[in-house]
């Protein structure tokens, strides 16, 4: 237990660094949103969908810290925290989510791609991009574990 | 897979939380290992088997395990 306390000790100042570093870019996004001159729907879209992933960040990532503080200060939430975080079967959903997740994603982009075809040329390339890459994600960690385990 | 876990959580007057935390894991997983949804790792097995003094065989039925090597 002694070993997960460290990790969660050093884990800590990480959480806070991605904390501040989201802050600044929620206050950059608001502040650059204010000063822009484009008041289309679009751009207005884009700048809260931007400041809301980073504000839903800090209150995840502010939130973990917490429970981390909290574990590191009372042994029993410790070792709750110890349990859900190896827990087997936890780890064996996730793993199956993992690998079932990304096959469904490849399919819905692989069906966008031909889609997309017929309507535009850019969205059929950013989609193929996306397709190509996460296909070549998915076989070199393949080949990965392969030669690990 | 089958298994006496109920039956010895009965026995040793223990709920499932409390087994759970002996051994590490959430209620969910003993849940899970209880009714037959997830087999559990041998590493679970092993844990499970000594905190109620008894082999793993004692706890969980391999009978019904397919053995590829007799077909």
């Amino acid at each position: 237990m002694s070993e997960f306390k460290m990790q969660l000790r050093k884990r800590i100042p990480f959480i806070w660094t991605g904390c501040v570093v989201s802050i600044v870019l929620v206050a950059f996004i608001t502040y650059f949103a204010m000063v822009s001159t484009d008041e289309s729907f679009e751009g207005g879209f884009i700048m809260g969908a931007q400041a809301g992933l980073f504000f839903a960040l800090v209150a995840v990532l502010a939130g973990t810290a917490m429970r981390y503080i909290r574990a590191l200060r009372d042994d029993a939430a410790l070792k709750k925290l110890y349990i859900e975080q190896t827990d087997e079967r936890a780890r064996f959903i996730r793993d199956k989510i993992g690998g079932i997740g990304l096959n469904l994603s490849l399919g819905l982009l692989a069906m966008g791609v031909v889609i997309s075809g017929f309507f535009d040329r850019t969205v059929f390339f950013t989609l193929l991009v996306a397709l190509a890459s996460a296909v070549f994600v998915k076989a070199g960690l393949k080949i990965y574990c392969r030669v690990k385990f | 897979m089958k298994t006496r876990i109920p039956e010895l959580r009965k026995q040793h007057k223990l709920s499932q939380e409390e087994l759970a935390t002996a051994v590490g894991v959430t209620r969910q997983t003993i849940t899970s290992v209880e009714v037959g949804k997830y087999t559990a790792s041998l590493v679970l097995a092993y844990k499970i088997a000594k905190f109620f003094n008894l082999s793993i065989e004692d706890v969980f039925e391999f009978s019904q395990v397919e053995d590829v090597a007799d077909e």
